[in-house]
């Protein structure tokens, strides 16, 4: 008898002394700039074997726990909350523990950890990410900027802007196209209308319109979109309206071509071989197929404007047309064709903006060379 | 009114994505969810006025027999083609009609407008790289020294452990320098030209989207 | 007059003739690969070298980051390396964090044949452990043990059953990390998440659209090699002894740059000689 019991000791201390131990100084606590029902649990991770698995409980004021998840104890943390596979997370302001488990990854066999517990704590959904303070300074500087100069040429100051060649010869290709008897090419970028650059273009557009209707020349515009066809629809109308022209509307000049990216453009390289337009304007976001339009367009005697603010196209532009608009000029451009103060003023706000980037951006590169990163790092954007 | 409530729906639309980016709170996160989810749905069905506005124009085309008439109808007949076989019949597998067309028809004939480019680069650059100016002479000798710094000729004629890296080394301070650093100008000017245009639209500075009179 | 109209045809040439003119230079050096000098720049050189001082029966962890619209650039490399890492004698744990690169990596496994050829057995002198989802989240967990990160391998055996396996715990474990990536997640993210909290080497091969945002990498010592774009490649060919595509490709790039080069400058001369016979 005394043996057996010696045995069964022998036994119970040789598995307690092959469990794993448990992890460390474990935490719970709201997950910070989150939107709710979310907690995050914590223990060190120091001095845990790399096949350790955390099995990670969340257990209620009732006492009924819930396995949440598994993870390696070497990653140190584990967010409990809304996942892709359907998990809600914790739900806001109940108080909940974690029960912590350290099993092993590879050997099923291995005794658990004793459980490690941590102190209660709730979720709760925050109102403000404060993670993007910084952005939101920036961007405050920015609208102020931008509102200060509007209230200024709503005042009557008048504000100057640099000739901008390109959309100067806009209004004289318009011109040639009427004395040639074509007709003018506008492609709007392939991008969708949710790209600021093809909302930009469609600004231009309006202006356009308006003055091929007044010179009555016929205005082609091909789109990849179907999306942008119903809005450059639009817009070319009420750009023949505005001028006075409704008859200059003809809805079959805005056309849809496909919404695959080569296939758009062998249709474009299509009206521009058998309709050999006086002016081709290329305004908007594209890729791989600005130079074939472009160059298509040089074989068909065109004379060609591009905008566009993607830098990988802008030297096929710049190679290939007569007038590049590059970059934020191309966002300008709208404002130009207007002349409306209110909208000249942003670009002045703009420029503002600018030279207090340039002004940080020298502060920062400073300071980062004397050994204080500080500056540089609250502009890290997470 | 026309041109109110379209604006309104933009200054709604614009501010709560704005606000979405600073406020986590999910009851907010849960209402642009919902914003974005309706713009995808009226994207997809925009698809439909694209098909009917191609089926339209084709279709006047051919009734009219406007030059080049025929080539409308083998588009018609391969838009619904390849849209009835997607629908209608498995699209996804080796071996099916519909995986065949897109393998022998539409990826050659991609893959041929996209080699298109190696040609027209040769006739932009012998076209426009003249030296007409001091920039033009930069711009050509920009260009030569990348090339030549790209190939392994370049290289043999004047090697990576010779004076100055030979040409792949004065290409890649090239590419690492002054390129890189237009690249970024470029990009932060127009990063402020888009939110200024975007803070145009959203405040009704720019209307001209909206269309209307 | 005459001559002035030569002049400026010369200056204006139909760019169909320069087009067949390019064809040809393409097409020519494509089927019949021109014997040019590949001048290995040290980028290549150090990869090449790092990878040579491996001693026999080491272990490498080869990431395969690319897809079929990469394969013409980093296919070549892939080959180029596992044919220097089988000469080696080098043992190989192959994963991928893109889902269609598992069956490219089984192309060229086989391609190499590095079962026929070289007679290495799967399990013992490799392990293609496949793709998992998660890239960062991957790249991390692998620091602290690949075994519970693969579970399997790609045929499913379990990982416990693999006898290479259980001398791989973690990135420790392995003499380097080398990958062969496309885009995102690839290089970048291991130098960010892996190279730089575990220390362990890093080195491979990317696409020459990429190229130029990594070469800082490799000068501040995070990756000890890289060979970009299909130069790069063809560099490493050359190192290993091989005459693969990226050596005939480049054959092709530079007759086609040459000749690039050739009608800017020829169309330079004849325009200034133009405007020398008009003053």
């Amino acid at each position: 008898m005394r043996s057996i019991a010696w045995s069964s000791l022998l036994v119970l201390w040789a598995s307690a002394a092959a469990a794993l131990p448990a992890v460390q100084n474990p935490v719970a606590f709201d997950t910070p700039n989150d939107g709710g029902h979310s907690i995050t649990v914590a223990w060190n991770k120091e001095d845990v074997s790399p096949e350790a698995m955390v099995v990670v409980e969340r257990v209620a004021k009732n006492g009924e726990a819930v396995e949440v998840g598994r993870v390696l104890a070497l990653e140190g943390t584990f967010v409990d909350g809304p996942s892709a596979e359907g998990a809600e997370g914790p739900p806001d302001a109940q108080p909940f523990t974690y029960r912590l488990t350290t099993i092993s990854a590879i050997d099923s066999l291995q005794a658990p950890s004793t459980p490690a517990v941590t102190a209660v704590s709730t979720a709760h959904a925050q109102i403000f990410n404060t993670d993007r303070v910084n952005v939101l300074l920036l961007l405050s500087v920015f609208f102020a900027f931008v509102l200060y100069n509007v209230q200024r040429a709503n005042r009557g100051e008048k504000f100057h802007v640099r000739k901008l060649a390109p959309v100067v010869a806009i209004e004289e290709a318009i011109g040639r196209a009427t004395e040639m008897g074509r007709p003018v090419l506008y492609v709007p970028g392939i991008e969708e209308i949710d790209d600021i650059q093809t909302i930009a273009s469609m600004l231009i557009l309006g202006k356009i319109a308006e003055q091929t209707a007044r010179y009555d020349v016929p205005l082609r515009v091909p789109v990849r979109s179907p999306f942008v066809l119903a809005v450059a629809d639009e817009v070319v109308r009420s750009g023949c309206m505005q001028a006075g022209r409704p008859d200059a509307y003809q809805p079959d000049r805005i056309q849809f071509i496909s919404s695959e990216q080569f296939a758009y453009c062998a249709g474009v390289n299509g009206i521009i071989l058998r309709e050999r337009p006086a002016a081709n304007l290329y305004l908007g976001k594209f890729y791989a197929e600005s130079l074939i339009f472009a160059e298509t367009g040089f074989a068909a005697g065109s004379i060609q404007i591009a905008g566009t603010a993607e830098v990988t196209q802008l030297p096929f532009f710049i190679a290939a047309c007569d007038y590049t608009l590059i970059g934020e000029e191309y966002f300008a451009a709208g404002a130009y064709l207007t002349q409306d103060p209110a909208l000249v003023s942003t670009l002045t706000a703009a420029d503002w903006a600018k030279i207090m980037l340039v002004t940080l951006l020298i502060l920062g590169a400073v300071l980062q060379s004397a050994g204080m990163p500080e500056f540089s790092q609250w502009f890290i954007v997470r | 009114m026309k041109r109110f409530i379209p604006w309104l729906l933009t200054f709604i639309a614009g501010a709560a994505m704005i606000i979405d980016y600073f406020v986590p709170h999910r009851v907010f996160g849960s209402i642009t969810a919902e914003l974005k989810q309706w713009g995808l749905i009226v994207v997809a069905f925009s698809y439909i006025l694209g098909v009917a506005n191609v089926v339209r124009i084709q279709g006047n085309k051919i009734s009219r027999r406007d030059p080049d008439w025929l080539n409308s109808i083998v588009l018609v007949v391969s838009l619904f083609t390849m849209a009835g076989l997607g629908i209608f019949h498995k699209h996804q597998g080796e071996g099916t009609p519909f995986i065949w067309l897109f393998d022998t028809m539409y990826d050659p004939l991609s893959a041929t407008m996209f080699a298109l480019l190696a040609f027209f680069i040769t006739s932009a650059a012998y076209r426009a790289f003249r030296a007409r100016s001091t920039q033009a002479v930069l711009l050509l000798t920009a260009a030569i020294l990348v090339m030549l710094g790209q190939v392994p000729v370049g290289a043999a004629i004047w090697g990576p452990d010779q004076l100055l890296g030979g040409f792949p080394g004065i290409k890649d301070w090239i590419m690492d320098v002054p390129n890189l650093a237009g690249k970024r100008a470029i990009l932060m000017g127009a990063a402020l030209g888009a939110i200024s245009t975007g803070l145009r639209v959203i405040l009704g500075l720019e209307r001209a989207h909206l269309g209307g009179n | 007059m005459a001559q002035r109209s030569l002049l400026q045809r010369l200056e204006y040439v139909d760019r169909r003739i320069l087009f067949l003119i390019l064809a040809a230079a393409i097409v020519v050096p494509l089927v019949h690969p021109l014997p040019l000098p590949i001048a290995v720049t040290p980028m290549v050189r150090d990869l090449y070298d790092e990878i040579e001082k491996l001693p026999e029966h080491a272990i490498v962890l080869v990431s395969v980051d690319y897809d079929p619209t990469g394969k013409p650039e980093l296919e070549p490399f892939h080959i180029a390396l596992t044919e220097h890492l089988m000469r080696k004698n080098v043992r190989m744990v192959i994963m991928t964090l893109w889902s269609p690169a598992p069956p490219l990596t089984e192309a060229v496994l086989a391609r190499v044949g590095v079962e026929t050829k070289y007679g290495k057995k799967r399990g013992v002198d490799f392990v293609h452990l496949g793709f998992k989802e998660g890239r960062q989240i991957v790249m991390t967990s692998m620091g602290s043990s690949i075994r519970a990160t693969f579970p399997t391998d790609r045929d499913g055996i379990p990982v416990d059953q693999i006898p290479l396996m259980k001398e791989v715990k973690n990135y420790s474990d392995v003499a380097m990390l080398l990958d062969i990536s496309a885009g995102s997640p690839g290089i970048k993210e291991y130098v960010q998440v892996v190279q730089s909290r575990y220390g362990v080497k890093l080195g491979g091969a990317c696409t020459a659209v990429s190229g130029p945002d990594y070469v800082p990498y490799y000068k501040s010592g995070q990756l000890f090699g890289l060979a970009a774009g299909m130069k790069g490649v063809a560099e490493y060919e050359k190192l290993v002894g091989l005459e693969g595509t990226a050596t005939a490709g480049m054959s092709a790039q530079s007759a086609a740059h040459l000749l690039l080069i050739f009608f800017i400058l020829f169309g330079n001369v004849m325009y200034f000689l133009r405007r020398r016979g008009e003053k």
